[in-house]
């Protein structure tokens, strides 16, 4: 089945490509031979274009035909060689002839052939109706070049042309990819303004582009004309038309020339241009405009020239003339040595960062420019350009986004301080993304030094502290056998003449009451303001804190009476945000033994 | 009074080089004589297998941006912030290593860029305008020496050319480039090289290159392959240049299997002169105001398609030397020519050429004696 359908697809667009085969004639023209048999076959192409149907192809052998093809009328024909790859040769026949006319005839195409016409243009195509022709894949030797008058949508695209292009009034015309000898000139003829021409990717040497149009009594004038990608070697681009606007001169190459804005070109776009070894100026706008009185006023200007390279030119590598009456341009982040008049732009600019949001820190997308422009920062790294609350040096609140562009989500201190709700009695914290208040503990310590104080105290002896605890949201007793020592601290001051001192004990920690019974808890007692200075508990001594009484010091030395020794102490409570701590003061009655 | 620290989420911030492979092997083909009715064969050999070698093997030379890292270049500025950023090019191209990608800035680059031992490295413009090189007087704007897979592409080479030196060379691309004054792109006996698209004053030179491929270049002077240091140029395809000025031409020892194909030569000739020149294919070339002439001892090759008009002298030319074995010259065009439109030399002893199916006005000498087909007016 599937076969069936395929043949059958298959068939149907032979046929219909055999139909529209058979509708398109074709002609062959052959001043050698007889075209190889296939008929019709005429000795000159003039014969076999007036033969012709309203349309068709003609196609010519290899040959040199000296004649001047001419296609007038309605006729619709494409003129191609035989063999694509080798192109014939028409010549024109006599002194100022063409090779070939192309009046108002539309989509004529001349498709790979030699034109040769020493005295005059190798092709001629004049009349708007001579829309949509085609003139590609030519090598044209000629004088003139190739000359258009008064025509619209014609393509001249991938030539080779010697002579240059010229166009006396041009609308719609596509010029690309060729490779000219001499100018490409678009002017304005009455009854045609030069508007949305293309002349992008072309070789031009020794010769210029240039785009002209309006007069000071017409309302039209060179309009959304575009000129770009070219190389220009030993020429110029030149935008002077007497009235103009919403040109665009872009990413051409001029070598030996410059590009010119002049007259009354109002709103060009000059962009990206690399302009070097001008014998005069580099870039240069000298916008003059019409004065008033003189038909309808126009002022030039208000041009933007924009990220160009113009350097070592033999004038100013970009000059604004300024001259009164018309706008003023606009000069940026262009590259260059020197400038001149009016020029804005400034030969060493700073980096700048695109910031979408405006809080001060740009994106990646950077930009070179003399002053800041708008939109842009000084600094890059943020990191969400459309969010002004977002951007390095933020406060990185608890809200599950990396506010500070620090590349971590709600690391900073700020975070958790964003969530305080202020309730003492609340356990606050930032937790993926969002604050958590869980029921906090608040314990307070009552301490004192254990009952029978320090009387007397005896090396190898202990005393104690006794905490109460109370948690303050509730006012209730807590347990103070569930503290877990974070420190303990004592500071001795001697009597006078006095120097028998606490000092540490290296003794293991009680194993018995489960309080200090690991190196590791141990080791939470190395903050102590004192560290030489405290002691762990000592087997033997260890109590537990049920009854409130904790033995915490021994007395390794003589410790004379009147000793005075301060016992710090902290701990943790579980669920309390902070330390519970507390400090007493003892004095030695007795002498130790 | 709450101060414990939040629960911390960590945040993670976090070309294709084509080098060329030694087609030759598929490209060649057997010697000795070819007869015309092996006419197939001949297609064969010159568009099958190339075409077969290009698939498996890959196009001669490298496309841009295959580079795994880039410099930059800029003599006004600073790289618009890109780095490394250098003020010279050859600053660059001393400090790249192994497939660096050397883009320009749009500038006047004052020097001659010597490009010697390095393993891929690209030259290329930053952005769409490209830069011009202006070496000093009498310089090369660029030398690539004993650095396989360089590429130049994009530039206006103003003063001095391009040149390749062979050995270590090998699979070099120079493209896009517009080379002003006289000096050139020359390659000197360099296998698997690529000129395409340049616009040359002042010649490209293949030298004794092998597997080279020059295309659709624009060439004021002439496009020459000779004997080089090896045995000569082979496997080399010259197409679809247009040449003004000067000739295609090829000599030498060794001048074998060339293709030669859809150029256009105005104001010149295509000339075969081997001492050993076999197998070459020349076919739909135009050539007008000169001569496509084969002389020498050349055998077995094929002139087929071109069309020849406005030479001083004659337009297809044939003289080989004595002993040779014979071409085929074929479906030609050759009028309006000075002397004769086809003419053929041929020394005693020598066995006649084959003249088919060719459109001419005039002959001279052997041409096209007994030939079946031949049209003459």
């Amino acid at each position: 089945m599937r076969r069936v359908i395929l043949l059958g697809l298959i068939a149907g667009c032979a046929g219909a490509a055999g139909m529209e085969q058979a509708a398109a004639q074709t002609l062959y023209v052959d001043n050698v031979a007889d075209c190889a048999g296939l008929a019709p076959c005429y000795p000159t192409i003039t014969e076999a274009v007036n033969a012709s149907a309203a349309s068709g192809v003609i196609e010519v052998f290899p040959g040199v035909y000296r004649e001047t093809v001419r296609f007038d009328g309605t006729r619709e024909l494409v003129l191609r060689g035989h063999d694509p790859a080798v192109p014939p040769l028409i010549a024109a026949p006599e002194e100022g002839g063409y090779a070939v006319v192309i009046d108002a005839s539309p989509s004529t195409q001349i498709l790979g052939f030699v034109l040769e016409a020493p005295e005059a243009a190798a092709i001629w195509v004049s009349i708007a109706g001579s829309a949509g022709s085609v003139i590609r894949g030519n090598l044209i030797k000629a004088r003139d070049g190739v000359n258009l008058r008064n025509v619209a949508g014609v393509t001249i695209a991938d030539n080779t042309i010697d002579g240059g292009i010229y166009a006396d009034g041009g609308r719609s015309l596509s010029i690309e990819g060729n490779r000219i000898r001499g100018d490409v000139r678009i002017d304005e003829s009455p009854g045609m303004h030069v508007m949305d021409n293309r002349v992008s990717g072309n070789t031009v040497r020794n010769g210029s582009i240039v785009i002209t149009g309006g007069n000071p009594h017409s309302a039209g004038g060179a309009i959304n004309n575009l000129v770009e990608s070219n190389l220009v070697i030993d020429g110029s681009v030149r935008l002077v038309p007497y009235k103009g606007r919403d040109n665009t001169i872009r990413d051409n190459r001029v070598r030996g020339g410059g590009i010119e804005v002049g007259r009354g070109a109002l709103q060009t776009l000059v962009e990206g241009n690399f302009v070097s070894d001008s014998p005069g100026d580099g870039i240069r706008a000298w916008s003059t405009g019409v004065p008033p009185g003189i038909g309808n006023p126009w002022f030039g200007g208000r041009n933007t020239f924009h990220a160009n390279t113009s350097v070592e030119n033999a004038g100013c590598d970009l000059n604004d003339t300024g001259l009164p009456g018309t706008y003023p341009n606009t000069w940026s982040e262009n590259r260059f040595g020197t400038s001149c008049g009016f020029v804005t732009d400034c030969p060493s600019p700073g980096i700048w960062y695109r910031d979408g949001d405006e809080d001060g820190f740009g994106t990646t997308g950077q930009r070179a420019a003399c002053q800041r422009p708008a939109g842009f920062a000084d600094t890059s790294g943020d990191c969400d350009d459309r969010n002004a609350a977002i951007r390095p040096g933020a406060s990185d609140t608890c809200n599950g986004i990396d506010d500070d562009c620090n590349g971590a989500i709600d690391d900073g201190p700020s975070a958790a301080t964003s969530c305080d709700d202020g309730n003492l009695c609340t356990f606050d914290a930032c937790g993926a993304g969002a604050c958590v208040h869980a029921a906090a503990v608040v314990p307070r310590a009552t301490c004192a030094p254990a009952a029978a104080i320090v009387n007397p105290v005896s090396q190898g002896n202990a005393f104690g502290l006794t905490i109460a605890l109370i948690d303050r949201c509730t006012g209730q007793g807590l347990d103070a056998s569930r503290l877990s020592p974070i420190y303990v601290a004592a500071v001795a001051t001697p009597r006078a003449g006095r120097t028998n001192l606490p000092v540490p004990d290296s003794g293991v920690g009680c194993r018995q009451d489960g309080i200090w019974e690991t190196p590791a808890k141990r080791s939470l007692l190395a903050p102590s303001t004192l560290a030489t200075r405290f002691q762990a508990p000592s087997d033997g001594h260890c109590e537990t804190l049920d009854g409130n009484r904790q033995d915490i010091i021994r007395w390794l030395g003589d410790v004379g009476a009147g000793n005075q020794v301060e016992v710090s102490f902290a701990a943790s409570y579980p669920g309390a945000a902070a330390a519970v701590d507390c400090t007493v003061t003892l004095t030695v009655r007795g002498r130790a033994r | 009074m709450s101060r414990m620290s939040s629960l911390q989420t960590a945040n993670a911030v976090q070309g294709p080089r084509n080098p060329s492979s030694e087609h030759a092997a598929l490209w060649r083909h057997e010697g000795g004589v070819l007869p015309p009715e092996t006419e197939a064969i001949v297609m064969k050999r010159f568009l099958v297998l190339p075409f077969l070698a290009l698939m498996l093997g890959g196009s001669p030379g490298r496309s841009a941006a295959a580079a795994a890292v880039t410099f930059y270049v800029d003599n006004l500025r600073s790289c618009a912030g890109f780095t490394p950023c250098f003020t010279t090019i050859q600053g660059a191209v001393d400090a790249a290593g192994p497939d660096t990608a050397v883009e320009v800035f749009p500038g006047v680059y004052h020097e001659a860029v010597r490009i010697v031992a390095k393993t891929g490295l690209e030259l290329r413009p930053h952005g769409v305008v490209g830069p011009v090189i202006a070496p000093p007087a009498g310089s090369d704007a660029v030398q690539i020496i004993q650095s396989p897979g360089a590429y130049v592409g994009g530039f206006v080479v103003d003063r001095g050319g391009i040149l390749v030196a062979g050995g270590a060379s090998n699979s070099p691309t120079i493209e896009d480039n517009f080379i002003r004054s006289a000096g050139g792109v020359s390659f000197l006996s360099v296998v698997s090289c690529v000129a395409r698209r340049n616009t040359v004053a002042g010649g490209l030179t293949g030298g004794g290159g092998r597997l080279c491929v020059f295309e659709d270049n624009v060439v004021e002077g002439t496009i020459s392959f000779d004997e080089g240091v090896g045995c000569g140029a082979r496997n080399n395809i010259v197409r679809g240049n247009l040449v003004r000025g000067g000739d295609i031409g090829f000599s030498g020892r060794c001048t074998e299997d060339n293709l030669i194909e859809a150029n256009r030569v105005d104001g010149g000739g295509i000339g075969l002169q081997g001492s050993i020149g076999a197998r070459n294919l020349i076919r739909s070339n135009l050539v007008r105001g000169g001569v496509l002439d084969l002389r020498g001892n050349v055998a077995a090759n094929t002139i087929e398609g071109n069309f020849v008009s406005g030479s001083p002298t004659d337009g297809i030319r044939v003289a080989k030397s004595v002993g040779m074995g014979p071409n085929t010259i074929q479906r030609n065009t050759a009028v309006n020519n000075g002397v004769c439109d086809i003419n053929e030399i041929l020394p005693p002893f020598t066995p006649p050429n084959v003249w088919l199916e060719n459109r001419y006005v005039t002959k001279c000498g052997a041409a096209e004696t007994g030939a079946a087909g031949a049209v003459q007016p």
